[in-house]
């Protein structure tokens, strides 16, 4: 095996750490993120009921998105481990560092968390189910009989479990990865290998409830038991993307790792990608179907807002996020190409957003229903009309101001998170020992 | 059952520096895989065919006796079987999802895993091919005869006729038609086209005018040009992208047969990819029961590794835990709907009257497949030959929890009754057994059981990437 060691003599995990190259979109974005973030959480929380309603439900979005990317990493980490991939050794590095953020989402998950400790439901509707009362009398009960789940408490709880999961998950993984950077221990494969098989459960439990506590609980009457894997199939699929746009432009010509990230590289990431966007519309779908032919109004209620009150979503999301990169993937030109997967790669990022967009704002409509009717009961028809107003405004102008503030909040925090991470560590694994398969498999 | 090449192997697996040989024996070469594959076929001697032929008596009695209970059924009518109100769809439904999902194996493994790039499927591609178009016919047979009216079941097809007449398009049972229709052609046609290579190998040795004439038609000209070579790899490659979606949407359409209805139990979203994960999961399960005992009749273990059984356990493993996901899911959220119906159906699971039934499929499926995390278990031939038994039994049992428990026990308390198979019921089960060993046997007989070419393409790779 000559060829290997030829290859690992010139590299050395200095020469992969991009320094003041990324350093110094660190502070830019931080600064951006942070300044943006404080006039979101400013006017939210100083506004009226349903301006603190959509401000929650706008930084939910947008929480949810960039934690779907981390979540996304985490999963190519462990999946690329247990099946021992060599032709993803020169990328793996990458999804390894994105999973640096969980610590930062988890801290950017304080004010859904909060809001449930304050006991405010204009997030939430279960964290105060009498809120529900005035507008359909009795509903209360049917939340009430999950209080066993879904109460303050025990979704805090559940909220620190999964970051303390992912975060020991993500840092065990990193850990040996880097180290083996240094001694380039092939023990470590192994290591990683066998603790990978377990972590795959572990990961797919939180990720599901996850999902339900932070989507699926918006609508504390409507359930879905495909949602778990609705939320794993995008978010896998959006990472995917990231990651071929990542590669491109470090792989790509004069980029640091052009040469270890070749066009094989481009197009396998681009085929699981691909797959991915079948996966995603292949889950849709089977959820829509299914709730569509069976109609019963408990579950159709759902898509009623998505589809009818809320300018029918349903059909958009389908074509956006499933059939045009569909279509465009399928080439192998659009995959293979250095830099043309940036194109379909931002597509599948941008309609990942609106999907997230998709599944938490038009529960606001609800919410803002049970609102109108309490400022109703307690303060008559003028505060009825005052949040109706406000209300109103919000349908006309579906994504404004607070959804581009706290979008571009945590993203600026979240690229700066990123970018931190590239600035101090390698982004190749250097000695990882399948190197020389990653730098010389071809596609047939 | 197991064999020298699998304690080498054993050693080869640990080392992440190399990618351990698929293909053992230091002596193999491309004469000795035809000889060790095709032999099979041409030296039946006379030793081996008597037991052969015993076999095949056997399959065929069994066979013949389904033939004559289809006969009496459509001279009878479906009463023979225990379908009563309300348990209108019983044992028929529940072999025709059990043998759909059996044969989900092959097209995975012919197609999903080629297009990821996984070499090992070359040793047991063919075999799984074969068995998954046998499990098509078998489950065929199902809902042909479960029609009443065999004599008028062209109408399931949307064929114009005079009376105007049309099947219901919006009816997930015709969906089915052209799903599973679908499927089986183009299975067939995966797997004949794979086979013609090999069949002209079998055509250029053979030694009677007859084997010659024979396998000189069904190789249809193959000379192994390399423009044949070129066309061939093109056609295998499209045929891999349409029969992956296609690996997919078969088992999603028979579990919509199910979730489209409101009826608790049958209606849950999960349906569709759980019943996706639960086919592979019984059709792998289904690969590895028959070639474990084959490998080692045949003395195949050079070729069919311990490696490649150990993956396919890993990916039993892996199926068998999404199945167990799809039941925690629906059980946690039947509890978290708060519709009382829906509580009901899996409380009655796991504590009614078909608990027996309910904690058979639990046991069968997830809790002795969770014995894989185990590498001694995972790398046991004896072991996992029982572990793969008990998950085609519990994958039977899990389609007649679903569509028996259910239907047992509906909205109406005034309708509920316990289902009772009669003995038609068996017999038809044990028939459609006859019908899928009597081809299996044919197969073994006449047909090379392992994708010779593709082995030696491994090969070539194995000899020059420097071992």
């Amino acid at each position: 095996m000559s060829h290997t060691m030829e290859i690992s003599q010139d590299l050395s995990p200095e020469k992969f750490v991009l320094g003041k190259r990324a350093g110094t979109w660190v502070v830019k974005f931080a600064g951006i993120g942070a300044v943006a973030l404080a006039i979101a959480l400013a006017l939210g929380f100083t506004g009226d009921e349903a301006t603190t309603s959509r401000f929650l439900h706008a930084y939910l979005t947008s929480y949810m998105y960039f934690t779907s990317i981390c979540l996304g990493a985490l999963f190519f980490v462990i999946i690329m481990q247990v099946t021992s991939a060599g032709w993803s050794a020169t990328t793996r590095r990458i999804a390894e560092l994105l999973t640096m953020n969980f610590p930062l989402m988890g801290v950017l998950s304080l004010p859904i968390l909060a809001s449930a400790a304050m006991g405010n439901a204009t997030l939430f509707t279960w964290v105060d189910p009498s809120i529900v009362d005035n507008a359909q009398p009795g509903l209360s009960h049917l939340i009430e009989t999950k209080s066993a789940y879904l109460n303050s408490s025990f979704f805090i709880g559940r909220v620190v479990f999964y970051f303390a999961l992912w975060i020991g998950v993500a840092s065990w993984f990193r850990k040996n990865s880097m180290a083996q950077d240094i001694s380039g221990d092939p023990i470590l494969t192994n290591k990683m290998k066998k603790f990978a098989a377990p972590a795959i459960p572990l990961f797919a439990l939180s990720i599901t409830f996850f999902a339900l506590d932070m989507l699926m609980s918006l609508d504390p009457t409507w359930f879905s038991t495909i949602f778990g894997v609705y939320y794993f199939a995008g978010s896998f699929g959006a990472f995917m993307a990231l990651l071929g746009i990542i590669s491109n432009k470090l792989g790509g010509e004069g980029g640091i790792l052009s040469g270890k990230i070749r066009d094989e590289h481009f197009h396998d990431i681009g085929k699981l990608t691909f797959a991915f966007v079948m996966f995603w519309g292949y889950i849709a779908f089977s959820q829509y179907i299914l709730i569509w032919y069976a109609n019963i109004p408990e579950e159709t209620a759902w898509y009623h807002e998505r589809e009818n009150l809320y300018w029918g979503h349903v059909g958009i999301l389908f074509v956006v996020r499933f059939a045009i990169p569909f279509l465009g993937l399928m080439s192998r030109h659009m995959k293979r190409v250095p830099g043309r997967m940036i194109i379909f790669g931002g597509w599948i990022l941008v309609t990942h957003f609106y999907d997230m967009f998709f599944l938490t704002m038009p529960s606001q409509i609800q919410t803002l229903g049970y609102l109108k009717a309490n400022a109703l009961a307690e303060h008559g028809e003028e505060a009825a009309a005052a949040l109706e107003a406000t209300a109103h405004s919000f349908e006309a102008m579906p994504f404004g101001a607070l959804e581009a503030l706290c979008l571009i909040g945590i993203g600026g925090l979240f690229v700066a998170g990123v970018a931190h991470a590239f600035s101090k560590n390698s982004i190749l694994a250097v000695r990882d020992p399948r190197m020389s398969e990653s730098m010389t498999f071809h596609n047939p | 059952m197991s064999s020298q090449y699998d304690l080498q192997i054993l050693q080869e697996i640990e080392d992440p520096t190399i990618r351990p040989k698929l293909i053992m024996g230091e002596s193999t070469t491309y004469a000795s895989l035809d000889n060790d594959v095709i032999g099979i076929i041409e030296g039946f001697t006379q030793k081996t065919s008597i037991v052969w032929y015993l076999m095949i008596g056997a399959t065929l009695s069994v066979l013949t006796m389904l033939g004559g209970i289809v006969a009496y059924l459509i001279a009878t009518g479906v009463g023979i079987w225990g379908n009563q109100s309300p348990v209108f769809w019983g044992w028929p439904i529940v072999n025709f999802v059990f043998w759909v999902g059996i044969a989900h194996a092959g097209t995975l493994i012919s197609a999903i895993l080629f297009l990821l790039k996984q070499d090992w499927r070359t040793s047991i591609n063919r075999f799984a091919e074969a068995m998954t178009i046998f499990a098509v016919c078998c489950a065929g047979l199902f809902p042909g005869i479960h029609v009443g009216r065999m004599w008028v079941v062209y109408w399931l097809f949307p064929i114009p006729n005079q009376m105007e007449m049309w099947p219901n398009f919006r009816s997930p049972l015709l969906w089915d038609v052209f799903a599973v229709g679908t499927y089986a052609t183009i299975s067939l046609l995966f797997w004949y086209m794979g086979l013609i290579p090999d069949l002209a190998t079998i055509r250029d040795r053979a030694t009677t005018k007859l084997r010659q004439g024979l396998y000189a038609v069904f190789s249809m000209g193959w000379t192994g040009s390399s423009r044949h070579w070129h066309r061939y790899e093109k056609a295998y490659l499209i045929l891999a992208g349409l029969a992956t979606p296609l690996v997919l949407s078969v088992h999603t359409v028979v579990s919509f047969d199910f979730a489209v209805a409101q009826l608790p139990g049958w209606h849950t979203t999960i349906f569709p990819p759980y019943f996706v994960a639960g086919a592979i999961f019984s059709g792998f399960a289904m690969v590895n029961t028959l070639i474990i005992p084959i490998r080692s009749i045949f003395k195949l273990q050079h070729i069919v590794t311990l490696r490649h059984l150990e993956v396919m356990n890993k990916v039993i493993l892996a199926t068998g835990s999404m199945v167990g996901y799809a039941y925690a899911m629906e059980f946690f959220i039947a509890w978290y709907s708060g519709n009382p119906y829906e509580r009901f159906v899996f409380e009655n699971r796991a504590f009614g009257n078909y608990a027996w039934a309910y904690w058979t499929m639990v046991s069968c499926n997830v809790i002795f497949p969770q014995l894989f995390w185990i590498k001694k278990i995972r790398r046991s031939v004896p072991a996992m030959l029982c572990v793969c038994i008990l998950v085609n039994v519990g994958m039977w049992f899990e389609r007649f929890v679903i569509t028996v428990s259910s239907l047992s026990r509906d909205f109406l308390p005034g309708s509920w009754n316990y289902f009772k198979p009669t003995v038609f019921d068996y017999l038809t089960f044990l028939g459609s057994f006859g019908l899928f060993f009597t081809l299996f046997l044919l197969f073994v007989r006449f047909l090379p059981m392992i994708a010779i070419s593709e082995v030696k393409g491994i090969l070539y790779k194995q000899n020059h990437t420097g071992h």
